[in-house]
């Protein structure tokens, strides 16, 4: 089947298996490979990706699904070598370790942010409930969407916590 | 990745824990169109069995051979996409003859039936020291605490499955790919199964999405190069979420009958301890985790008398292997456990027993080692927490503290060298290349700031390495030595390069080498079983009426702090791990020996808004003999975790707990 859809701003074609999941399309057939597989069961959210404004598993839908749609990956995030504010917050409050969630929990922070852009840490850990990681306890994951959150708002974010200790 | 001409593997695993295999035909999934080959060990040219310690663990069982637990692997498929090896692979038809496979120790150590296909017995080792006479301290005690922990099997979850991908090289060996924890090892496996010199088998390390320990046994290295080799095209295999529970090591079930007295002081005069391991059917490193929660057991303690057995039985459950605190975690579990009983019965505080019993410079420790300097941590960390500790307790709520050791590196005589090359380029730049796996926890970051530090270069300058181009390697990115180890053979290549005027196009070797411990069996006095340990002190402060955990206060003595950025991650995050191992997380098998929880969901992995806030204080008492006094970091943040949370859930309802996972947040009525 041919599917058509509008990716990181560039529209692509393509055809494809009716069974192939979109984030398959993704990292095979387009070679963005920065959305990743981890669990295959609809639950790590490692392969989230923004489709028409959403935050959404792209192993929880097929590719011919998103015919049509416009889909932001983590590769279509910054601009012209300038991080998003969420990207450059998880670099800033050492958000990842492994990073292999990373770009997932980035992409579901933009989903998070466009909703509400002025979450509480309550409002951002429930944001993220479908994102899992391994590594950091979730702490500086946290703390990188409020910085992301200040910036957006146009706001100066909090100074980190080792910067207010030591 | 990718390159070009890749073909992909698809590993087909055992259908039964325990069986004879009588055939594998191939036919319908080589008849698949897009099938390049399929190869069982039949097509092995050399060993068929690898493994870090013992050479036990088949990559192959081989029609003739028997399956020991479900992450046997029977055969590859190669062929041109991912989903058609992976459909391909399971049209292949295995006949078994099934037996019944040995899904608990106890039974299997009582059995005169070997559990495992090829291995004598059902013992994989046997850890035993004791000092002084511990039955007689015992019943001289004014207090004795005699009670059965149980801990639980447990996955690690890292985020990224197994994958490796091998290219054939132009010279006609092999290029491989790997995300493992030690790519020297891997290299050396992979020549063997192959029947390859070294030489023609180059391994280059991958930065993998989490490890903590499940990936230093091979997983499909050997497997994925066997087909590249035999095809003569690359290709990348990586498992499945599935198989990837089912292949890798986890963390040990331990059974462990402890009996600990003290004084009406709350003293300590005896700790007796019988553990047994379900240690899976292949060695990985199973004996070695006993070994090491036999030489913790009793935590980081004072007692003049000491009687331990650690015993690793093979069994038809899951591998087990290194997981994070590497046996540690368990042993601590049942001892916080005990001393909490303990200060219950002399009527002080939690905080207080392990006050009057901690380890201090000078005292003799566990197996017979006499502390030194760094030992220090252990108070500090202590002090560190009193306050939270004292606050949360006058504010009524439901507080628990746990105090741990763990050592950094294998020791226990073990000889352990770690090398490190500087070399300046042409270009400017400086390729500095260590030995160890970066997984997430730094370890590439730590050795391009002592590169900084010592050769007084810009950290842009600086290229981290990490391939067997050089022979640098000496096993296993394990044991929280990576910093350690890196930081020691990176500043010695740096102050060879410094001496010989940093010249361009030279390999500057540098190396760390720790041989100076003892093995437990050995006979000598005041062995030094290891050469450096941390400490860390937690207090899991829950509500009083829910049990619901609001807070933990983290301390942890970490030497020297290279990146405290870095060391607060792995705090944080090691507690949401021990919080997972306290109250959620399990993998047990059925009758069977097929795991019940085989989804990340069903893990039970603690989520972001469950997790409580984690307030994490680096304690810094130096090691007096390690570079820049620096100590292990990475597993002891989860080793006090689960005692300390056993020990707030006892002040909600008044049970003690003695069986992980507790359950969240399920106070049981007393």
């Amino acid at each position: 089947m041919q599917v058509s859809m509008t990716v990181n701003g560039k529209a692509v074609t393509a055809d494809v298996e009716p069974r192939t999941l979109l984030v398959h399309f993704i990292r095979e057939s387009l070679s963005l490979t920065g959305t990743h597989v981890g669990c295959e069961t609809s639950y790590c959210g490692a392969c989230t990706v923004v489709v028409n404004g959403r935050s959404t598993k792209s192993c929880t839908m097929l590719a011919v699904q998103a015919d049509g749609a416009e889909i932001t990956t983590i590769e279509g995030l910054a601009s012209n070598g300038d991080l998003h504010p969420i990207q450059e917050g998880f670099w800033e409050r050492h958000g990842l370790q492994c990073g292999y969630c990373t770009p997932g929990m980035i992409m579901s922070a933009v989903g998070l942010l466009d909703e509400n852009p002025s979450p509480s840490e309550d409002e951002i850990r429930h944001g993220l409930e479908g994102n899992l990681c391994r590594c950091t306890g979730y702490h500086n994951i946290v703390k990188a969407v409020e910085y992301a959150a200040a910036k957006m708002r146009g706001e100066e974010p909090a100074p980190a916590e080792w910067e207010v200790t030591s | 990745m990718r390159v070009p001409g890749m073909l992909h593997g698809a590993l087909r695993l055992a259908d039964h824990a325990r069986a004879d295999v009588l055939g594998i035909d191939t036919e319908a999934a080589e008849a698949l169109e897009g099938v390049v080959a399929v190869y069982t060990g039949d097509h092995v040219p050399g060993q068929l069995s690898v493994g870090l310690i013992h050479t036990d663990w088949p990559v192959f069982i081989p029609i003739g051979g028997r399956t020991s637990y479900l992450g046997d692997v029977l055969a590859i498929v190669v062929a041109e996409t991912q989903q058609i090896a992976r459909e391909a692979a399971e049209l292949i038809h295995i006949s078994y003859d099934v037996h019944i496979p040995f899904t608990d120790a106890s039974s299997a150590l009582d059995s005169e039936e070997d559990a495992v296909w090829g291995l004598d017995g059902n013992v994989l080792s046997r850890s035993v020291y004791a000092r002084g006479d511990t039955d007689a301290a015992l019943a001289d005690s004014a207090h004795v605490i005699s009670e059965v922990f149980e801990t639980q099997r447990v996955e690690h979850a890292f985020l990224e499955p197994e994958s490796t991908l091998a290219v054939p090289r132009e010279d006609g060996g092999l290029h491989v790919y790997s995300g493992g924890q030690g790519v020297w090892d891997d290299r050396d496996q992979i020549c063997a199964v192959l029947d390859l010199p070294t030489d023609e088998v180059s391994v280059q390390l991958v930065s993998n999405g989490g490890a903590f320990g499940g990936k230093e046994d091979m997983s499909n290295q050997a497997q994925t190069a066997l087909a590249a080799h035999l095809s003569g095209r690359p290709v990348k295999c990586t498992l499945t979420r599935e198989q990837s529970m089912l292949v890798h090591a986890k963390r040990h079930p331990i059974r462990i009958d402890l009996s600990v007295g003290c004084d009406g002081d709350g003293k300590l005069t005896g700790v007796k301890a019988r553990m047994i391991g379900d240690s899976g059917p292949y060695a990985s490193v199973g004996m070695k985790v006993l070994e090491r929660a036999a030489g913790h057991a009793s935590g980081p303690y004072v007692t003049p008398t000491i009687d331990v057995e650690a015993v690793a039985v093979r069994t038809n459950n899951p591998v087990c292997g290194a997981f994070r605190g590497f046996g540690a975690n368990q042993a601590q579990f049942a001892m916080e456990g005990a001393l909490d009983r303990l200060a219950e019965k002399v009527g002080i505080t939690g905080w207080e027993m392990r006050s009057r019993n901690v380890v201090e410079p000078g005292v003799i420790w566990g197996p017979g080692q006499r502390m030194d300097d760094g030992c220090l941590g252990a108070r500090q960390c202590l002090e560190a927490v009193k306050e939270a500790y004292e606050t949360a307790r006058s504010e009524g709520k439901a507080v628990g503290l746990g105090l741990s050791l763990k050592n950094s590196g294998l020791g226990n005589g073990f000889k352990e060298v770690a090398r490190a090359v500087i070399r300046f380029r042409e270009d400017g730049q400086v390729e500095v290349r260590h030995c160890w796996t970066e997984m997430g926890q730094g370890v590439h970051t730590v050795a391009l700031q002592v590169a900084v530090t010592e050769l007084g270069v810009e950290p842009g300058r600086i290229e981290v390495i990490v391939d067997t181009s050089r022979e640098l390697g000496a096993g296993q990115t394990t044991g929280s030595r990576g910093t350690l180890m890196a930081a020691g053979s990176v500043k010695a290549a740096c102050e060879a390069a410094i001496a010989d005027g940093c010249q361009i196009g030279v390999d500057y070797p540098g190396e760390y080498i720790i041989d100076w411990t003892n093995s437990l069996e050995e006979d000598v006095e005041e062995p030094i079983l290891h050469s450096t340990f941390g400490y860390a002190a937690q207090v899991v402060i829950a509500d009083p009426e829910t049990g619901k955990i609001e807070r933990v206060v983290a301390a942890q003595d970490v030497g020297k702090a290279i990146n405290p950025t870095l060391c607060e991650g792995q705090v944080e995050g090691a507690v949401h791990m021990g919080l997972g191992y306290a109250l959620t997380e399990d993998f047990p098998t059925d009758e069977t020996g097929r795991p019940t929880n085989m989804t990340l969901r069903s893990l039970g992995i603690i989520r972001p808004k469950d997790m409580p806030d984690v307030d994490v204080i680096l304690v810094e008492a130096p090691d007096p003999g390690s570079p820049y006094g620096v100590k292990g970091v990475g597993e002891l943040g989860l080793v006090p975790t689960a005692g300390a949370v056993a020990a707030a859930l006892h002040q909600v309802d008044g049970v003690w707990r003695a069986r992980l996972p507790f359950g969240v947040h399920q106070p049981v009525s007393p």
